[in-house]
């Protein structure tokens, strides 16, 4: 057993980053950032078929940091509601990993556009129904005034007619238009990071307990809230890029791999600064057997959400529904399907059974860098299929355009991990690395699993 | 009719707190005893440590009947959907690719199996069911599942000796020392 730690042990203001240590890591964050985003905002001034092929790969870069982003958010959340004590020790980092959603929705400012009355055309590619709009809107049937009685007017936009409620853009109607939408989940997300961090940030000057239970009550009023907005997030993004499409599951699948992914981020960050010296006698084997028995648990999770989905699509076989997975389990793209099956389930499910894969702090990390890893594949799964429906002839083999659009996809990934990594970097510095007024650190510190 | 014959089962020490009992626990193990027990009112927490005791071997037996419930229920559905009776439903292939309609009963008696594996495995480790135990011979051993604790050190432990094993409970803090026998 080893000795107990109490916290007149450990410094009373905390600990910060040595920042020393990740001096190069920042310069090379830093030149990839500035490097990714001239790049990506010189391909979206250019406009023409670039752009509509590179705003593919810019959301399916956004999806992957915002659902990590979101994850974080939700353990928090979870956390404080369920009046946990074990993760009091590494509940900074998530804490802090909410405020990323800043850089994430100035970077996604050129994918919705909010407030333009006309859209430029990648939004018309990247969502079907906003080029359908954008051609009512310029050729009105005759005999029509408004938007959605242009869309009334022919039998082909008949389903966009009965979707107008929801699906369009702008301020009218009753419930906000896509863009605005996209303002608010980001809003809503950060304003629920905020308040938790400051919670917490007061905490560390006066050590008093109530912060505590305020973040226990807001944290349960805000779980509805955070589950609406990351639910309709991945409805508004992913699934309505095929407006034909629907399943009432996908909110629920995007939610799975988010909090997987960020569980796996939270666990590669901690491993990394144990690795580097800090968190000395606050973050123990202990920690990294309870996360990793969190993302061994949502690793689960994600392949019942999954193959529930896919599996009553499947049996149902109703057309409009199947055509996400006839798009997706057909050609090149079964072979990563069929992949995803194994690499996101059956290989990190049988290595984490073992106890000692969740204390061994390689072991668990690896397993969370390949956690990561399969989640970015996933969401490229998920979006990047709809480019060659959107863009491309199915029936054309791969050509040049097909090697460009990797590298597409590669530079949107490097920009946005680049820009949140010189982010998150920034964040870690300012504070300390752990809740040091937290009541209930003592308790968290010497937390046996 | 009990026989007269009496064979001794071990001593017994009473502790009246949890921390009292987790203490005398790693004194008893650091005094290098195997065949003992304690016994309390509710798990306490961190006693495997205490008590020195590796980790069981129950996980692997559980991991045995998991894999065992998978193959069942896959072979049980491949088999008599695919290979004796092709079995033809909306349209679906009757081949290796209609696995995914086989998940969810692989999914169940993986459950299953790995449950029943679990749960009579560690039925047989344990012992259990038996009729009586020589500790019920003691009257004050009653009170383990109510306020007190206990720990009991058996006479078959190599250890053992009839004076020292009971001034080395007395040392540790126990208290009502007694000898149990068991009625052969």
């Amino acid at each position: 057993m080893s000795h107990h730690i109490s916290v007149s042990d450990l410094p009373p203001e905390g600990e910060k980053l040595q920042l020393t240590k990740f001096t190069s890591w920042r310069s090379i964050l830093l030149l990839c950032a500035i490097a990714g985003v001239a790049a990506s905002l010189l391909l979206f001034l250019r406009g023409g078929e670039a752009a509509d092929a590179f705003a593919f790969s810019y959301l399916f870069a956004l999806e992957v940091f915002f659902t990590i982003t979101a994850g974080a958010t939700f353990w928090v959340l979870l956390h404080n509601a369920s009046n946990s004590s074990w993760g009091v020790a590494i509940r900074r980092i998530p804490e802090l990993m909410t405020q990323l959603f800043v850089p994430l929705l100035i970077l996604a400012l050129p994918l919705f556009m909010p407030f333009l009355p006309t859209k430029p055309s990648w939004m018309g590619h990247l969502w079907e129904w906003i080029g359908i709009h954008a051609q009512i809107m310029e050729h009105p049937p005759l005999g029509t005034s408004t938007l959605k009685e242009g869309l009334g007017a022919t039998h082909d936009t008949a389903l966009l007619y009965k979707k107008f409620p929801y699906l369009h853009n702008g301020i009218g109607g009753l419930i906000p238009g896509m863009d605005i939408r996209m303002i608010l989940f980001f809003g809503a997300l950060f304003f629920i990071g905020s308040k938790l961090l400051n919670y917490s940030l007061s905490q560390d000057r006066t050590g008093d307990v109530q912060p505590t239970y305020s973040a226990r009550r807001f944290s349960c009023g805000m779980l509805p809230i955070f589950a609406v907005c990351s639910t309709f997030a991945a409805i508004d993004w992913v699934m309505s890029m095929n407006y034909l499409w629907f399943s009432t599951m996908f909110g629920v699948n995007i939610f799975a791999g988010s909090a997987l992914a960020s569980m796996a981020l939270i666990i590669l960050i901690v491993g990394t600064l144990v690795k580097t010296g800090h968190f000395k006698h606050i973050v123990t084997e202990e920690h990294f057997h309870l996360m990793g028995k969190l993302m061994h648990a949502f690793i689960i999770f994600w392949a019942y959400i999954a193959f529930s989905q896919f599996f009553l699509i499947w049996y149902a076989n109703i057309p409009e529904e199947t055509q996400f997975y006839a798009i997706r389990n057909t050609n090149g793209w079964w072979y990563l399907s069929l992949s995803l099956v194994f690499l996101h389930f059956l290989v990190p499910f049988a290595f984490m059974l073992k106890r000692d894969s969740k204390r061994n702090l390689n072991a668990v990390m690896g397993v969370a860098a390949f956690v990561i890893g399969v989640h970015i594949l996933e969401l490229y799964w998920m979006v990047i299929p709809e480019r060659g429906r959107a863009l491309y002839n199915y029936s054309t083999a791969p050509d040049a355009r097909f090697l460009r659009d990797l590298l597409f996809d590669a530079l949107a990934l490097v920009t946005f991990g680049s820009v949140y990594g010189f982010y998150l970097l920034r964040l870690l510095s300012k504070h300390s690395l752990y809740p040091c007024g937290d009541p209930r650190l003592e308790e968290s510190v010497n937390v046996v699993s | 009719m009990s026989s007269p014959l009496k064979r001794v089962h071990g001593y017994l020490a009473e502790f009246s707190s949890t921390q009292e009992v987790f203490h005398a626990a790693e004194q008893v193990r650091d005094a290098g005893y195997s065949s003992w027990d304690v016994h309390s009112p509710f798990p306490v927490h961190g006693m495997d440590e205490a008590m020195g005791m590796p980790r069981s071997i129950l996980p692997r037996f559980v991991l045995v009947g998991g894999i065992l419930g998978l193959s069942t229920a896959f072979l049980l559905q491949f088999l008599t959907q695919v290979v004796i009776y092709p079995t033809v439903v909306q349209a679906k292939p009757a081949n290796i690719y209609t696995i995914a309609a086989f998940f969810p009963v692989m999914f169940e008696l993986t459950i299953l199996f790995s449950a029943f594996t679990a749960l009579f495995t560690c039925l047989v480790m344990m012992k259990l069911p038996r009729l009586n135990h020589p500790l019920f011979n003691s009257a004050n051993f009653a009170k383990f599942s109510d306020d007190k604790f206990f720990i009991c050190i058996e006479a078959r432990d190599p250890k053992f000796s009839a004076e020292k094993t009971k001034s080395f409970l007395a040392d540790i803090g126990g208290s009502r020392i007694e000898l149990v026998e068991d009625e052969l």
